[in-house]
C-alpha cells in the first residue's frame, strides 16, 4: 500500500484547506495532469495565484508528487478514492474532482512514468551491404562475403532533450550472419509460442465423439 | 460407448463440475449430478444464465427449474425431445445425447477464464506478459513519428513500440515553500514573489523523478558532505609530504654548496705570487707546444697516407708487368710452333678433325634431343590437360560443396520442422487416444460398407423380381386378347362359344379384382409394419412409465399444494 512522508501529508492539509475554491483546485489538479503528461497548459497557472501565491505553489507541488505516485503504484480511481479519504481525509467534493481527472488521464500518465528508465536503443531501420574479400588469387579456402551492418537506432539526447537517430555499426562473415539470423528467428519463435500459450486450443475432441456415437445410434 | 463417456466425463470435469474419481460412465450417473452437470454446462456457454447448483427438495421447485433448463437448452438449438421430464428422468443414452449437445457448444477458452481466479501474482503477471507479446505481434508497425512516448495514444490499451523516447532517471533539487512551518519574513518574501513554480525549476523530463524523490535529498547532502571531508583530509596529506620533501632537497643542496666554498678558500690561502707567474709563462709554453705537435701529427697523418697510396700504385705497376711477360712468352711459342710446317698441318688436322667432331656431335645430339623434346611436350600436354581436368573437378567440388552446405541447411530446416510437428503431435496425442478412436472409426466404416452392399443386393433381387413380373403380366395380356379374339370368332356362329366367351370376360375381370386385391393387401401390410414401427418407438421411449411418473409428481405437488394451503389457512386463523 502507498505510504507517503510526513511532509507532503502536511503540503496535502493546505489542498483541503480553504485556500482554494472548488472550481480553482480543480483547475489546478487538471494543470498537474498537463504539466506531468507533457500536454499543453490551457491558461497559465499564475492566474490561480491570487492573494498567496506562495500556499498555491506548494498545493500544486504537492498534488503533483501525490498524483505521480498514484500512477507509480498503478492504482485505480476508487483505491485511489480510498486513499484519500482515510490517509488525508479530503472532503468528498475534492476526492471526486481528483479521482475523475486520474481515471481521465491515467494511461497517459503511466505512459509517462514507463518512459522513466533506462532502455535498449530502439532499431527503426537497418542498411547493410556486401564486401567480398580476396586475398590472392591462389587463396584455398574462400572466406566468403562480408556483411557490414548499420542498425538505425532511435536513442533519447539528454543535451537536445529528444529522440535522435544514432547507427550502431558492425561486420560479420556469413556464418555470423546466419548465426545472428537463427538467434533472431529463434526470438520470434520464442515470442510466438509465448503468445501461444494464451489461448490453447483444445483437440477437436467433439468430432470424435460425434463420429464414435454417430454408427451406434 | 466408453470412450465417449470418458470424453464426456473429462469435459465436465474441465469445467469444474464435479463428478466423483469413481464414476466412469454415464449409467452411474444420478439426477442430481445430471442436473448440475445440465447447469455447469449450461453456466459456462452462456456466463449470463444463473441456476442454483444442485437440486432443490420440493418438487414444485424441481419442476420449475427443470422446465428452464430445458427451455435454454432448446434455446441453444437441441432438437431432440427435451422437456422437464428428460432432465429429472433422464435415461442413459438420452442424457449421452444431450450432453453432447451440451460440450459441444462450450466455447474453448473456457479454461484460461475459470483459471484465473486461482492464480496468485507471478501468474497473472506471467498472463500479462504473455497477452502484452500476442498484442504486440499482432499489431502494425507504425512509425515513431506518429507515436507519443513511443505509445499510439489512439487506442486504448498501452503498448510501447518505441524506446527511442525514454529518458533516463535523473533528479533535480526542487525548492518547495512550506508555509505551514514557522520561517523568517525574507524567505516568506522570496516565496510569494521570486521563488518560480515546480514545473519551471526543472525540465519536463526531470519533473517526475525529482518530486518523487525530492525526500531522498538528505541522504544526497549526507554523502556529499562525506566526499567533502575525505577530500579535504587527502588535499592536507599531500601538500604536507611535498612540503617536507622540498624543504630535504634543499638543506642537502645548500650544505654542499658551503662544502665546496669552503675548499677553494683553503686552496688560494696556499699559494704564493712568484711560483704563480712562472707557472702561467710555462703553461702559455706548453700550451704554443701543444698547438705545433697538434700542427706536426697532422702532417705526419696526411704523408702516411700519401705513403700508403704510392705503395699501392707500385704493386698495381708489378702486376700488370707480370701479365704482359706473360703474354710475350705465350706468343713467342706460338711462334716456334707455327714457324714449323709439320705442326702447321697437325694443327690443321686437329682442328677438321674437331670440327668433324663437332658435326657428330651436333647429330648426336639432335639425335637423342628429338624424342626427348616429343616426350617434353607430350607431357606438356598431358599436363595442360591435368590441369584442365582438376580445375574442372575443382568446380566440381565446389559445387559439391554448395550443394553440401544447401542440403545443411535444408537439413537443419527440416529438423526444425520435425520437432515442431512431433510437439504438435505430443501435445494431440496427450489429450486423446488417437489410435484407438482411429481404428474403432475405420472398423465403423467397414461396417457400413457391409450394410452398403447388403442393401445393393437386395435391391437388385426386389428389381429381377419386378422385371419377372411385368413379364408375366404382358404375356397374360397378350394370351388373354389372343384367346379373346378366337372365341370372339367362334361366338358368332356357336352358342356354347358365346357361352365361354362370357364366361372368359367373368373370369378376366374377376382375376383382375383378385390381382388388384393382392396388392392392395401388400400396400396395408407395410402400413401396418409401418405402424408396428411407430408402437415399438413408442413403446421404448416408455410413456406409460413416464406417464406416471408424472402423475406420481402431479400428486406431490398436489400434496405440497395442500400442505402450503393448510398452513396458510392456518396462519390466516391465528
Amino acid at each position: 500500500m502507498l505510504e507517503i512522508d510526513n511532509n507532503l501529508k502536511n503540503s496535502l492539509k493546505l489542498a483541503n484547506s480553504n485556500a482554494l475554491s472548488d472550481e480553482n483546485f480543480k483547475n489546478l489538479v487538471q494543470h498537474c495532469f498537463n504539466a506531468l503528461t507533457k500536454k499543453s497548459e490551457i491558461n497559465n497557472i499564475n492566474s490561480l495565484y491570487g492573494s498567496k501565491p506562495d500556499t498555491v505553489k506548494e498545493i500544486f507541488a504537492s498534488v503533483m508528487t501525490l498524483i505521480a505516485q498514484f500512477g507509480r503504484q498503478n492504482l485505480d480511481p476508487l483505491e485511489v478514492a480510498q486513499f484519500l479519504k482515510n490517509e488525508c481525509h479530503f472532503n468528498a467534493n475534492r476526492i471526486k474532482i481528483i479521482s475523475e481527472l486520474y481515471e481521465e488521464n491515467k494511461n497517459d500518465l503511466l505512459v509517462v512514468l514507463g518512459t522513466i528508465g533506462s532502455h535498449l536503443p530502439h532499431i527503426t531501420d537497418v542498411n547493410w551491404k556486401i564486401d567480398y574479400k580476396i586475398e590472392s588469387k591462389y587463396l584455398e579456402e574462400a572466406s566468403g562475403p562480408i556483411f557490414r551492418i548499420s542498425l538505425i537506432t532511435e536513442v533519447f539526447d539528454e543535451q537536445l532533450q529528444k529522440p535522435v537517430q544514432k547507427p550502431i555499426n558492425f561486420t560479420c562473415t556469413t556464418q555470423e550472419l546466419q548465426d545472428l539470423v537463427y538467434k533472431l528467428k529463434d526470438a520470434v519463435n520464442h515470442c510466438e509460442r509465448i503468445a501461444k500459450k494464451a489461448d490453447i486450443s483444445e483437440p477437436n475432441a467433439v468430432l470424435i465423439i460425434r463420429i464414435l456415437v454417430g454408427s451406434n445410434w | 460407448m466408453e470412450e465417449v463417456d470418458s470424453i464426456i466425463i473429462d469435459s465436465l470435469r474441465n469445467i469444474e463440475c464435479d463428478v466423483d474419481i469413481e464414476i466412469h460412465s454415464l449409467k452411474d450417473f444420478d439426477s442430481e449430478l445430471i442436473f448440475n452437470s445440465f447447469v455447469y454446462c449450461l453456466e459456462v456457454i452462456n456466463p449470463e444464465i444463473k441456476f442454483p447448483h444442485g437440486l432443490p427438495p420440493s418438487m414444485s421447485l424441481r419442476l420449475k427449474l427443470a422446465t428452464n433448463i430445458a427451455e435454454c437448452i432448446k434455446d441453444l438449438g437441441y432438437r431432440g425431445d427435451m422437456g422437464y421430464q428428460t432432465i429429472l428422468y433422464c435415461d442413459e443414452t438420452e442424457l449421452r445425447r444431450v450432453l453432447m449437445f451440451l460440450i459441444e457448444r462450450i466455447p474453448r477458452d473456457n479454461k484460461v477464464t475459470n483459471k484465473e481466479k486461482e492464480e496468485g501474482y507471478v501468474t497473472k503477471l506471467v498472463r500479462q506478459i504473455e497477452k502484452k507479446i500476442q498484442e504486440s505481434l499482432h499489431k502494425p508497425w507504425v512509425p515513431s513519428e506518429l507515436l507519443k512516448f513511443g505509445v499510439d495514444d489512439t487506442e486504448k490499451l498501452i503498448l510501447r513500440q518505441n524506446y527511442g523516447e525514454c529518458f533516463s532517471f535523473h533528479t533535480e533539487v526542487v525548492k518547495l515553500p512550506k508555509t505551514l512551518e514557522q520561517h523568517s519574513e525574507i524567505l516568506k518574501n522570496y516565496w510569494i514573489h521570486s521563488l518560480p513554480n515546480v514545473t519551471e525549476q526543472c525540465s519536463f523530463y526531470k519533473l517526475v523523478p525529482s518530486l518523487l524523490f525530492s525526500d531522498a535529498k538528505f541522504l544526497q547532502k549526507h554523502l556529499l558532505m562525506n566526499k567533502y571531508d575525505v577530500i579535504k583530509n587527502l588535499v592536507k596529506e599531500d601538500t604536507l609530504k611535498k612540503y617536507e620533501e622540498s624543504s630535504d632537497n634543499n638543506i642537502a643542496t645548500l650544505r654542499q654548496v658551503a662544502n665546496e666554498n669552503i675548499d677553494e678558500y683553503e686552496h688560494q690561502t696556499e699559494s704564493k705570487l712568484p711560483l704563480e707567474e712562472e707557472m702561467e709563462r710555462i703553461i702559455q709554453e706548453i700550451k704554443a707546444i701543444s698547438k705545433s705537435k697538434l700542427v706536426m701529427e697532422k702532417e705526419i697523418k696526411t704523408a702516411g697516407a700519401k705513403l700508403s697510396q704510392i705503395k699501392d700504385d707500385v704493386i698495381q705497376q708489378g702486376e700488370l708487368l707480370k701479365e704482359s711477360q706473360a703474354k710475350v712468352q705465350l706468343k713467342k711459342k706460338a711462334q716456334a710452333v707455327l714457324s714449323k710446317q709439320e705442326n702447321l698441318i697437325k694443327l690443321k688436322k686437329i682442328v677438321e678433325s674437331g670440327s668433324e667432331r663437332l658435326v657428330e656431335l651436333a647429330n648426336q645430339w639432335h639425335s637423342v634431343q628429338t624424342p626427348l623434346l616429343n616426350e617434353y611436350r607430350s607431357l606438356i600436354n598431358n599436363h595442360s590437360d591435368q590441369e584442365l581436368k582438376i580445375l574442372e573437378e575443382n568446380e566440381k567440388l565446389e559445387k559439391i560443396q554448395e550443394k553440401n552446405k544447401q542440403i545443411v541447411n535444408e537439413i537443419k530446416e527440416k529438423e526444425r520442422l520435425e520437432q515442431q510437428l512431433l510437439n504438435e503431435f505430443e501435445r494431440i496425442n496427450k489429450n486423446v487416444n488417437r489410435s484407438a478412436y482411429t481404428k474403432r472409426i475405420i472398423e465403423i466404416i467397414a461396417n457400413i460398407k457391409k450394410q452398403e452392399e447388403d442393401i445393393k443386393k437386395i435391391l437388385n433381387d426386389t428389381r429381377a423380381v419386378q422385371k419377372d413380373l411385368n413379364n408375366l403380366n404382358g404375356q397374360l395380356e397378350r394370351s388373354f386378347t389372343l384367346a379373346d379374339e378366337l372365341i370372339f370368332r367362334d361366338a358368332k356362329r356357336e352358342e356354347t362359344a358365346r357361352k365361354a366367351y362370357k364366361l372368359l370376360a367373368t373370369l378376366h375381370s374377376e382375376c383382375n379384382q383378385i390381382v388388384q386385391t393382392v396388392t392392395d393387401l401388400g400396400v396395408m401390410e407395410r402400413e401396418a409394419r409401418n405402424l408396428q414401427d411407430q408402437v415399438d418407438i413408442e413403446l421404448s421411449r416408455e410413456t406409460a412409465s413416464k406417464l406416471e411418473r408424472v402423475l406420481y409428481d402431479l400428486s406431490e405437488v398436489k400434496k405440497e399444494n395442500e400442505i402450503l394451503a393448510k398452513q396458510i389457512s392456518k396462519q390466516q386463523i391465528n
